[in-house]
């Protein structure tokens, strides 16, 4: 029986029903399911303005969605607070400054198990991250701000890593760097998934780099979803620009 | 000469006065981005607060000064919580939070002149002995507001730098968002800050209170002193805010050599002009 | 009887303070925080006047009024730099200064003992010496400085004052010169705040510091925010309201200070609850309806491409050729090398990853940068140095991607305000050629609902701006682009976000747009939709230009997919 079970289906972690969110009275998400497995990697594509942000804004609690509901590992979340999302296991890494610019790269890092209670732990994850990141460990008396844009977005990666979440929500990591740093922070990103067995969440809009590690892809076109499946289809250029 | 002396010495010992003053608003204004024009009436109310134990109820100095540290502190909490913390969870534009904290600013110097009466208060009882250096002089008291400041500042870095609280307030004062996305609560943290912040003031208070006395308008000077010092040494940096309230004491003091005693505001008005014109967007901006 | 006419003149005085702030605050959104400095201006401008050069009245007011409004104009200095609360803290320091020179400058302002024995003023050779005698006079003041104040809100001045409040670089980008309305309404409001201060030191005889302190700026502040910002009786009103309030006090057996420092508490305690309760005032803001209701029926709904919207010239014709434009932020060439050609009657796209540098280039384009090398050519003429309000005036327009629009003014008052060479923005014609700006506002009115027609809107035409969809807030962004008269177009994301069927009726406008001469570029992401509207495409990413060409040939290309995309 278990022989030929070759295509395991993992739990689902996080679901998202029906959200639509906004700002004010202007919807930017319409209605949109999303389901994130336990140990995956789901990039969210879609172009500028498609509602990517908002809606994982939304799902994260530092937006109200104007209706629907998000569950983790069953529990209803919707509307909850950041601070016990991130005590329960989600993280976010937020687009562009997601690092305090002028603190040291070590208190980053501590900063990023704030709700942690433990300090033995907070310190065995930290030399993991630094492990993960080498280059935390060499800088980590420097300012945060005075890293390369490459260095910084590890950085946020490691502060999220810091409480050892089941769900890593990424916004953009590739967002403001050079291709080959690119390159490098997504080999990051399949490093922690595979390492630390962790699902992750990607807002990407550079298709090239993120379609090699997603194990599934969502793609949102002006607050809708318009495809989700296997990352395969969409290394057809000319379907992806008609998607677009 | 002597009056060179005795300038650069009064800038001293002022700057020491006025650090404290900007600290204290550099913590509230750094950390929640609130004008808190009402740090003004606040720092009078602790000095008062502090008379009052002294003259009325005959506390000694030292009993009154802790007293009158922690009631300054719940009035800035105070007035965080029920004027400003409204207005933050609205989502009020900043200008109406600052045209409140006004509101609150004559509420308060008022209430002071009805219920203290608004001629200058001191205290007879404190002795302090006054020091020479060639003509010049300076007094114990003075001697106080540099330890003052000393130490205060001394304790604020370490505890901005060592606490795990500390530390959070720095992530709060560099980037709210991220705060609330690895989970500070920034209203506990914002109570936090008022309640140092007028802590700090009252300490500049109570110094005050032994070196000149108390008037009602005694706040007015003081919040706008401390603004521009922590517009002049950067917003967000601690010891950008206490050079800088050096160095306006420093050049209010050397400019008395040419310039007469009554202008004294306005010099530190016209720096902060030179100053926000020059460079509107503030002097410091952080890396 | 007495008193009662001193709390009616009071009510006066403070009537024309509240108005004359409201222009600056309420309808200029200008939070410069110095009347009493005004106000202290007049006053002292006549008590010197009258006790040191013994000149009367009305001549005191008008000398009064022009060093004041002089002050004003050294104000607006400060109010162009920085803005919100530095502008605020910067004002109140000047308030303070303002007290400073008045205590210190003996000679002239008698110090902390002021200027007393200011002789009243004589009206056919009656002293109005008393409350009652001296009311009729302060009430026809009251009377005069409010229609000043009324009929700037009402004028077109007014309602550029309000767009500039909701939005400064939307304001620009339809050819507002901010500098010279902040200077006027500035000028303005300074000068109608001096004639409280003529009156009341002919009034009281007597003129000290302490009657403009930082207090009574705050006091008017909260008449005016009390009363509804950008509304003129609502300001009246708080006056009334505020001056009246204290009075019960007078029956209460308290001292005169502490009755002076309640008073105050009564102000400060107002104006938290009032922000607390009640942010927008008592009243709301004053809408100053356009007369649509007299053109509306003439205009056909969904009105053809007409004269309103046509450029002259041929098409196919360059009209704006910008070569090897650059832009560097300290260090970061954010575009390096972008060398492009706009025609008429030709809609160019322009398509790129993000950070490319594509609204950069529209910033350049339009005046909001300045390039740090290169040149635009704007039929031969270079652009390069112009404001933006100077480039819109020459012929090129830009909207932007978060629409920018004026939310609390109506759809026509949007596409109004947007007119060129309007009468009505200069002062002198609003006060005096009000029949050229009457029939100016009427063309207008009859050209802004046209427009509203061309785009759909003109069954919206007298609705809130904020009230519309988002598909209308787009609509309304175009109408206000054609408004402006330019010939050249540029659009950032006019497609964003909206569902199919608006993005058609969209993409329609656009080509209608070309037929009628019009140069247009746009920024946009749904690559179907460029393909379907372009005459040609303009591919840039690391801010130069990769290639340029026919959409269907560029978007066969395989590496620029691959770029596209990552």
């Amino acid at each position: 029986m278990s022989a030929i079970h070759t295509m395991p289906i993992a739990e689902p972690l996080l679901e998202v029903r029906g959200l639509s969110a906004g700002y004010g009275k202007r919807a930017v998400v319409h209605d949109v399911d999303l389901t994130v497995r336990a140990g995956e990697i789901r990039v969210l594509l879609g172009h500028n303005g498609a509602g990517k942000t908002t809606l994982v804004r939304s799902v994260f609690g530092l937006i109200r969605p104007s209706s629907g509901s998000v569950r983790y590992r069953g529990e209803e979340i919707t509307k909850r607070r950041c601070a016990d999302n991130v005590k329960a296991g989600i993280a976010l890494v937020p687009q562009g400054h997601g690092i305090f610019r002028s603190l040291t790269v070590r208190e980053n890092l501590e900063l990023g198990a704030y709700t942690a209670d433990d300090p033995a732990a907070t310190k065995t994850n930290r030399d993991a991250v630094m492990d993960l990141f080498p280059i935390l460990r060499e800088r980590a008396g420097q300012i945060a701000g005075t890293m390369s844009g490459g260095q910084q977005q590890m950085l946020a990666m490691g502060m999220a890593l810091m409480h050892r979440p089941d769900v890593m929500i990424l916004d953009e990591p590739s967002i403001g760097l050079a291709p080959n740093l690119v390159q490098r922070v997504m080999e990051a990103i399949a490093e922690v998934n595979r390492a630390l067995r962790m699902a992750v969440l990607m807002v990407e809009q550079n298709v090239v780099h993120a379609l090699p590690i997603a194990q599934s892809v969502t793609v949102l076109r002006t607050g809708r979803k318009i495809y989700e499946g296997a990352p395969e289809p969409l290394g057809d250029r000319q379907y992806l620009m008609t998607l677009f | 000469m002597d009056l060179l002396i005795q300038l650069t010495l009064n800038g001293l010992f002022n700057g020491a006065h006025f650090a404290l003053l900007a600290m204290g608003f550099a913590l509230i204004f750094g950390t929640t981005g609130v004008v808190h024009f009402a740090y003004g009436p606040v720092y009078a109310v602790g000095a008062y607060i502090v008379w009052a134990l002294v003259a009325l109820a005959g506390l000694p100095f030292w009993a009154a000064v802790i007293l009158g540290v922690a009631a300054t502190a719940a009035f800035g909490v105070a007035s965080y919580l029920f004027i400003y913390r409204p207005f933050e969870i609205g989502g009020s534009p900043p200008f109406v939070v600052l045209v409140a904290s006004l509101g609150l600013f004559i509420v308060l110097k008022n209430l002071i002149g009805i219920v203290f009466g608004t001629d200058v208060k001191t205290v007879d009882s404190v002795a302090y002995d006054v020091h020479f250096v060639g003509d010049a002089f300076f007094t114990t008291v003075q001697v106080g507001q540099v330890l003052a400041a000393l130490l205060v500042g001394c304790g604020i870095a370490l505890f901005l730098r060592a606490s795990r609280y500390g530390k959070a307030i720095r992530a709060m004062a560099d980037n709210r968002e991220m705060a609330t996305v690895i989970g500070i609560d920034t209203k506990r943290l914002s109570i936090l800050v008022f309640a140092l912040g007028s802590a700090v003031s009252a300490v500049a208070g109570s110094l005050v209170l032994l070196r000149d006395g108390l008037n009602p308008n005694m706040g007015f000077g003081a919040v706008f002193v401390a603004f521009v010092a922590v517009i002049v040494g950067g917003v967000g940096s601690l010891r950008g805010a206490v050079i800088a309230g050096f160095l306006l004491a420093f050049v209010q003091s050397l400019g008395m050599w040419q310039i007469p005693t009554e202008w004294q505001n306005t010099i530190v008005f016209v720096v902060l002009f030179g100053f926000l014109l020059a460079r509107p967007s503030g002097i410091v901006r952080r890396a | 009887m007495e008193y009662l006419a001193h709390v009616l003149v009071m009510v006066c005085l403070y009537g024309i303070l509240a108005t004359s702030f409201n222009l600056l605050i309420g309808f200029g959104g200008i939070f410069a925080l110095a009347h009493a400095t005004f106000y202290a201006s007049g006053a002292y401008a006549a008590g010197i006047l009258a006790t040191k050069l013994g000149i009367g009245f009305p001549f005191t007011m008008l000398a009064g009024m022009v060093v004041t409004a002089a002050i004003g104009l050294l104000v607006a200095f400060p109010a162009m730099r920085v803005g919100s609360h530095y502008l605020v803290v910067i004002t109140l320091a000047l308030q303070a200064i303002t007290i400073d020179v008045l205590m210190n400058s003996k000679p002239l302002t008698g110090g902390p003992d002021g200027i007393p024995g200011i002789p009243p003023v004589s009206l056919f050779g009656t002293p109005l010496n008393n409350p009652v005698a001296f009311l009729p006079l302060a009430a026809v003041m009251a009377a005069l400085c409010c229609a000043v104040a009324w009929r700037l809100g009402a004028s077109p001045f007014g309602r550029s004052l309000r767009a500039m409040r909701e939005n400064e670089a939307a304001a620009q980008a339809v050819g507002k010169n901010l500098v010279r309305m902040k200077l006027v309404v500035f000028a303005l409001s300074a000068g109608l705040a001096s004639v409280a201060g003529s009156l009341v030191a002919h009034y009281i005889a007597f003129v000290n510091p302490e009657s403009f302190t930082i207090e009574e700026t705050i006091l008017i502040l909260a008449m005016v925010i009390l009363g509804g910002m950008g509304n003129l009786w609502g300001s009246l009103a708080g006056a009334a309201i505020l001056v009246l309030l204290p009075e019960g006090l007078k029956f209460v057996h308290v001292p005169g200070d502490i009755a002076d420092m309640v008073r105050q508490v009564i102000y400060g305690v107002v104006l938290i609850v009032i922000l607390r309760l009640r942010p927008e005032g008592l009243f709301p803001e004053t809408v100053f309806r356009p007369p649509t209701g007299a053109v509306l029926p003439t205009v056909p709904a969904n009105g053809p491409v007409s004269a309103v919207v046509r450029a002259e010239g041929a098409p196919g014709e360059v009209v704006v050729s910008a070569k090897a434009l650059a832009k560097s932020f300290g260090g970061i060439k954010a575009v390096k090398d972008l060398t492009i050609d706009l025609r008429r009657g030709e809609i160019v796209g322009l398509i790129g990853p993000n950070g490319a540098g594509k609204t950069t280039a529209f910033n350049l384009l339009s005046g909001f940068l300045r390039p740090t090398g290169g040149s635009i050519l704007y039929h031969g003429r270079d652009l390069t140095k112009l404001k933006p309000h100077e480039v819109v005036t020459a012929g090129l327009a830009r909207s932007f991607q978060d629409l920018k629009l004026f939310t609390k003014l109506s759809v026509v008052e949007n596409i109004l305000v947007s007119l060129p060479r309007q009468p009505g923005d200069n002062l002198l014609d609003v006060y005096l050629r009000p029949g050229l700006v009457r029939r100016a506002e009427r063309e207008n009115v009859a050209r802004a609902l046209e427009i509203a027609s061309f785009v759909g809107l003109l069954a919206k035409a007298d609705e809130v701006a904020a009230n519309l969809s988002y598909a209308e807030e787009k609509l309304l962004v175009i109408a206000r682009l054609l408004a402006t008269g330019a010939d050249v177009l540029l659009l950032d994301e006019p497609l964003s976000g909206l569902d199919t069927g608006t993005v058609e009726r969209i993409c329609g406008v656009l080509r209608d747009l070309a037929r009628a001469n019009k140069a247009i570029c746009i920024i946009e992401h749904n690559l179907e939709v460029i393909r379907g509207v372009c005459d040609e495409i303009v591919f840039i990413d690391e801010g130069r230009v990769l290639t340029k060409g026919p959409p269907d040939t560029l978007m066969r290309d395989r590496e620029l997919a691959e770029r596209y995309f990552g």
